[in-house]
C-alpha cells in the first residue's frame, strides 16, 4: 500500500478502502428492518390519529349521554303538555345546570367518563 | 422516496412518515454502523448504537437544519450513542483478536491474508484514541472535510487535521507487516 505522507489533507483511497471493508458489517437490510421495528415499538412518530381519536371517545360518550337526556326531558314535557312552551335551547342549560357540577367548568382537563356518567345520574 | 434530498426526507419523518425515515436509515446504515463500530469495536455493541443514534435523531429531527448536510449531524448523534455506550458499559472495546493474527503469515491463501490484514487494521485502530478512531474512518472512509468531522466531533478544524495524522501515522506503523500489500 502506498502511504503516501500522513500530513495529506486528501482522502487516502487506499487505507479508506481497507478500513471500509475492516469495518464493514453484513446485514445491512436486517439492520435497517430493526432500527423501524425499534422506531414503531417506542412511538418514536408520535401518537398516531386513531390513538388521539380514541382518546376523545370516552368522553364523547360521556357528552351524548348528557344531550340523550337533555332532549328525552324536553321531549317529556313537550308530549305531557298541549303546547310545547319551553325550548331544546332552555332544556339542555336547565339540564347542564342540574347534571353538571362546577368542577366541569373549573379545570381545562376534559373530564373523565366515570365522572360525567356519575354526575348524570346523580339527583 | 430514493430522489428526495435528505432535508426533504427528514421533514416528511418529523411529520410522522415511516417510510422516509426507513429511506434516510437505508442511506446513512453503513456509515452510522462503521463509526460507531470504529468507537466501539465490538459488532454488536456497535449495531446497538447506531440504533440509539438513528432513534435519537428522529426524536429531535425537528432540530435539524435544513440548510446544513444531513450526514454529519446524524453522525454527530451516532458518534455521541457510541461513546456514551461505551463509558456506560466500562468495556475494553476491542475485538479479540488472537495475536497470530497480528502478524502476516505469508501462506498462499490470500483471502486468509486479507482477513488477517483486517484484523490488524481493526486492532490498529483499537488502539488510537477514541477521537482519532473517528476522524480517520469520517476522513478517509466517510469522505467528509475536515470541517464536517469537525461539527461531528464538536472539536476545532486543527484538532481533526492533528488526529488524521497521528492516526494515520499509527496504522502506518501498525501494518508495517502489510507494507508490501
Amino acid at each position: 500500500m502506498n502511504w503516501s505522507s500522513p500530513f495529506d489533507h486528501r482522502p487516502h483511497p487506499e487505507l479508506g478502502a481497507l478500513l471500509r471493508e475492516a469495518l464493514a458489517a453484513d446485514g445491512e437490510p436486517a439492520f435497517a428492518a430493526r432500527v423501524l421495528a425499534a422506531a414503531q415499538q417506542r412511538s418514536a412518530y408520535g401518537a398516531p390519529w386513531w390513538q388521539v381519536l380514541g382518546a376523545w371517545a370516552r368522553p364523547g360518550v360521556a357528552a351524548a349521554l348528557v344531550l340523550l337526556a337533555g332532549a328525552t326531558i324536553w321531549l317529556t314535557n313537550a308530549s305531557s303538555r298541549n303546547e310545547a312552551d319551553t325550548t331544546l335551547e332552555e332544556v339542555l342549560l336547565a339540564t347542564a345546570e342540574a347534571v353538571a357540577p362546577p368542577f366541569f367548568t373549573a379545570t381545562m382537563a376534559p373530564p373523565t367518563f366515570d365522572v360525567v356518567l356519575a354526575s348524570s345520574f346523580e339527583p | 422516496m430514493k430522489e428526495m434530498r435528505d432535508a426533504e426526507l427528514a421533514a416528511l419523518a418529523q411529520a410522522g412518515d415511516r417510510e422516509a425515515f426507513g429511506e434516510l436509515v437505508t442511506r446513512y446504515a453503513a456509515s452510522a454502523r462503521r463509526v460507531a463500530r470504529a468507537v466501539l469495536g465490538n459488532l454488536e455493541d456497535a449495531d446497538d448504537a447506531a440504533q440509539d443514534g438513528f432513534l435519537s435523531a428522529l426524536r429531535h429531527v425537528g432540530r435539524y437544519d435544513p440548510n446544513r448536510p444531513f450526514g454529519p449531524w446524524l453522525l454527530r448523534i451516532v458518534t455521541n450513542a457510541a461513546t456514551d455506550r461505551l463509558r456506560r458499559r466500562r468495556v475494553r472495546a476491542t475485538e479479540a483478536i488472537p495475536p497470530t493474527l497480528a502478524t502476516r503469515d505469508p501462506g498462499p491463501d490470500r483471502e486468509a491474508d486479507r482477513t488477517a490484514l483486517h484484523a490488524a487494521l481493526r486492532q490498529g485502530l483499537a488502539a488510537l484514541p477514541e477521537r482519532q478512531r473517528v476522524a480517520v474512518v469520517l476522513f478517509d472512509v466517510e469522505g467528509y472535510t475536515h470541517a464536517e468531522i469537525a461539527e461531528v466531533l464538536g472539536i476545532p478544524v486543527g484538532t481533526v487535521r492533528s488526529h488524521v495524522f497521528h492516526a494515520r501515522r499509527a496504522l502506518r506503523t501498525a501494518l508495517t507487516a502489510w507494507k508490501d500489500w
